[in-house]
């Protein structure tokens, strides 16, 4: 097909109308962004620093509620805090010891941090992370393709890989004990704490609890709960008594949600790669549909020339043919005529002689 | 050829790996330390700098000058009365140009002169001393001019005051001595300088450093002059103290008691009863004057106002004596003294930031008034006199500690706990060994003594919240044992209390910690222990 200067213009026109529309929206749904406060009623966990002795009864539990492979070093061994370590495949949480000079060892849990607006969840293309309403965000390893986008987009490394698997890889994570949750039970961890360290309640109460912890004993703690507004707000939160940064708490993480980031200029993005193709393909389409109309218009005008045509020869035939019969018709008569005279003659001839 | 090539690479990446390799050998070698690390940065003052400063190690060179036989003034001119504390000149250059000729020719020059006489010596190429990433960093320490040194200098000086305090005089245009104005080093010179004065490190060492210098030149009893002397740790640990340090006595009139009232001027603001003062009793807690003083000697209220003002930072005389993390208030300093561990057991589950309503007449109250001895009012000024020996029955030295209200044969020996079971058997508590040791604890802490009052105050360290008594409310009627409960919203539950109590008091009170669980426990033998 032709395109003409007219089409290309009209083209060109809907295609802008089309683009600043999303634009626009775009931009309102940027300003209409409001910080998520997450789901009312959703639990958490506060880890107390300053308060956990390192006892790895979490570790222990964890595993057990888990059913997880029991470890190499048991877990009343505690030399293993002397070396960092970070979770694995069937280890959903560890503790670590953090020596702070002129304060001591601090022990700090490491799990996921339950973001209300999870990063994982952000960066997955394929939806495998829920953010459930009880707050745990849960991973559906079904429809997981193992891009690791997770692994990137987690500020603290917590989802882990499932590298040594080579047919069914999976990223996994703690899951604040979710089936547990629905069943009304406290997460294996915060249940085994002897030292009360974790507590288990809605992000509110614990919001309060580590205020009024800080607000009790100012010396005791840094003014600050990482977690409360920490990549747009975590449900597990964390109180210390030195820098959030000496405990691998990272104080640079930035205080909105990754879904920011993507929701607001990005998010026009998939709206103007879904239009454009859906506006060229009915541009397209309805110029498709235009020539196929003018197309048939023209074939049935043939159709209707040709039948009439068709019909105007038809008549002349019939005529020329009653002409050929009549003439046939005629030259038989003629011939039978001729005939029987000749006949009759013959006839008249052969009587003659034999009288 | 190509092999040849080939070759030469793979030597190239061998000797880099193996470079890369002691690299990370060297950087994992340990930062040396070292206490005379002084910056030499004079060029600063012409703008910004081209190179990193540099570290100057000043007992490093004073050790190996003197191996020469060479003495102070190979670096530092002799002035009228003093060394110069500046480098081979009085004053400063005029331009940068000047200054960096004046470093390069006098620092090159003696190590390229050492070293071509075969002698050990220091660098000479530029990034050897202008180094980005210096051979050594610095642990100097200050040292603390504290009433036992100060008293130690009064004595070897016979009380010569004037050998350290000044003041200007704007007549005479100089430093004189006038006996009544001795104040804090820190009131005129701080870090900086103040105007005409010297900062303090310019000050400290004129003074210091040249009288010590002096001294030991005529064989008296000397300090130190070298830099660790003063600010090596190691070496100022060494520090002579004084036993019993004499009270300093400053214009002869510093009272024993001192009723800590506003300024007359604020006088009609103040509505407490003025509180009592020991000042004698506390100048043997604190160090110095300046632990309370600040820089200055002047009383609290000089500068701090009922209402507050610029004068005293806008904290108000409450502030001044109650801001709980401030080192020179009351109450700041009583509770970095309750961080010490044979405080912190206790006082680590009790907030500080606010003091409990009850303990205002521990330090408000009205001094009984004793009989004015006759003598005393002979002499006119009898109000310190009278105060003075009526608090003599509120001093912690002189009042006894008190007894339980309740006999000791009452107290239990030991607790059984026993109410929460699940991996380990109860556990025996030591009751009263532990009683024994908090109240010995307490009795050698006059502080403690006084503020603990009644010795029933000690059960409260671990039965709070309740009314101290023989029979005090069970933990779990607070603490529950399913864990923290809507009621006890902020509390723990009933196993996160006893872990919390017991582990952190051993904690802080640096009592051995149990390793395990079958420390305190006894073992379940039906149980799975984790």
């Amino acid at each position: 097909m032709s395109v003409s200067r007219r089409k290309f213009l009209k083209f060109l026109t809907a295609a802008g109308a089309g683009t600043a529309a999303a634009t626009v929206g775009g931009k309102k749904a940027l300003a209409q962004h409001k910080h998520y406060e997450g789901y009312p009623g959703a639990y958490g966990v506060l880890h107390d620093t300053t308060l956990c002795v390192g006892c790895r009864s979490c570790e222990a539990a964890c595993n057990e509620v888990n059913k997880q492979p029991k470890p190499d070093v048991p877990f009343d061994d505690l030399t293993v805090l002397d070396k960092k370590r970070r979770t694995k495949t069937n280890v959903f949480t560890v503790v670590n010891k953090y020596e702070v000079p002129g304060y001591g060892p601090v022990f700090r849990k490491q799990q996921c941090h339950h973001c209300q607006e999870p990063a994982c969840a952000s960066a997955c293309f394929v939806n495998a992370f829920t953010k459930t309403p009880e707050g745990a965000v849960i991973y559906n390893p079904n429809v997981c393709v193992g891009c690791r986008y997770c692994l990137l987009a987690c500020p603290w490394s917590m989802p882990a890989y499932a590298y040594d698997s080579a047919f069914d890889p999976v990223v996994v994570r703690c899951t604040m004990c979710h089936p547990r949750l629905k069943k009304g039970l406290k997460p294996g961890c915060v249940e085994a704490c002897p030292m009360e360290a974790l507590t288990f309640g809605t992000r509110e109460d614990l919001l309060k609890i580590a205020r009024e912890r800080i607000k009790k004993h100012p010396d005791r703690y840094i003014d600050h709960i990482y977690g409360e507004n920490e990549l747009g707000g975590t449900n597990w939160l964390f109180l210390s008594g030195v820098s959030f940064d000496d405990i691998n708490l990272p104080m640079n993480v930035p205080h909105h949600a990754p879904s920011d980031l993507t929701g607001g200029a990005l998010a026009v993005v998939p709206a103007v790669v879904g239009a454009w193709p859906v506006l060229l393909t009915g541009v397209y389409a309805i110029n498709k549909r235009k020539e196929k109309i003018a197309a048939k218009e023209q074939k049935e005008a043939v159709a209707k020339a040709i039948a009439e045509t068709e019909g105007k020869g038809d008549e002349k035939l019939k005529q020329e043919l009653e002409k050929a019969q009549k003439r046939a018709e005629a030259e038989t008569a003629k011939a039978v005529k001729k005939a029987v005279a000749e006949a009759e003659a013959k006839f008249k001839e052969e009587a003659k002689e034999s009288v | 050829m190509r092999e040849k090539v080939y070759m030469a690479g793979k030597l190239v990446l061998i000797l880099s790996l193996a470079l890369s390799l002691l690299g990370i050998a060297w950087a994992d070698e340990e930062s040396k330390e070292r206490w005379d690390l002084l910056t030499i940065d004079t060029l600063k003052q012409f703008g910004d700098l081209e190179r990193p400063t540099v570290l100057f190690g000043h007992d490093m060179h004073t050790k190996a000058l003197e191996k020469e036989g060479k003495n102070c003034q190979t670096c530092h001119k002799q002035g009228e009365k003093y060394l110069s504390q500046k480098f081979l000149r009085f004053e400063d250059g005029p331009d940068k140009e000047t200054m960096m000729d004046h470093f390069h020719a006098n620092c090159q020059g003696c190590h390229k002169e050492m070293k071509a006489q075969g002698k050990e010596s220091g660098p000479v190429v530029c990034g050897e001393c202008h180094a980005i990433e210096p051979e050594y960093v610095s642990n100097r320490v200050l040292i603390p001019m504290d009433l036992s040194l100060h008293a130690r200098h009064i004595k070897e000086l016979k009380a010569d005051c004037g050998k350290c305090h000044h003041t200007y005089d704007d007549a005479a245009h100089g430093l004189v001595y006038k006996k009544g104005t001795e104040s804090n080093c820190r009131d005129c010179h701080d870090d900086g300088g103040m105007g005409r004065s010297a900062s303090m490190q310019t000050a400290s060492h004129k003074a210091c450093v040249t009288c010590h210098m002096e001294r030991a030149g005529k064989n008296l009893s000397s300090g130190p002059v070298e830099c660790a002397g003063c600010h090596k740790a190691e070496k100022t640990a060494e520090i002579k103290k004084m036993a019993r340090v004499p009270r300093l006595q400053l214009n002869d009139e510093q009272p024993d008691v001192v009723r800590l009232v506003p300024s007359e001027a604020d006088n009609a603001n103040a509505r407490m009863t003025p509180v009592p003062f020991n000042h004698k009793g506390h100048e043997n807690y604190t160090g110095r004057c300046r632990d309370c003083h600040h820089d200055t000697m002047q009383a609290c209220n000089e500068c701090h106002t009922v209402k507050g003002d610029y004068k005293g930072g806008e904290a108000n005389l409450e502030a001044a004596f109650h801001a709980y993390n401030a080192e020179q208030s009351c109450v700041g300093c009583h509770n970095a003294h309750k961080k010490e561990p044979e405080c912190a057991g206790c006082h680590t589950f009790m907030s500080n930031a606010r003091l409990a309503d009850h303990t205002c007449t521990k330090c408000h109250f009205e001094p009984p008034k004793a009989e004015v001895p006759a003598e005393a009012g002979e002499e006119g000024d009898a109000q310190p006199t009278e105060n003075t020996s009526a608090m003599a029955a509120f001093d912690p030295e002189t009042v006894p500690y008190p007894e339980f209200t309740f006999a000791s044969s009452e107290i239990p020996e030991k607790v059984t706990i026993d109410i929460l079971q699940n991996k380990y058997g109860p556990s025996v508590f030591p009751h009263k060994q532990i009683i024994e040791a908090l109240r010995k604890g307490v009795a050698e802490s006059r502080m403690a003594k006084y503020f603990h009052g009644g010795e029933d105050t000690l059960c409260a360290g671990c039965h709070h919240h309740s009314p101290v008594g023989q029979k005090p409310p069970m933990c779990v009627n607070c603490h529950e044992k399913e864990g923290r409960s809507e009621r006890n919203m902020f509390g723990p539950g009933l196993q996160g209390a006893y872990h919390q109590q017991c582990i952190g008091c051993h904690e802080k009170m640096d009592v051995a910690m149990p390793m395990n669980c079958v420390q305190c426990h006894s073992e379940k033998a039906d149980a799975a222990v984790h």
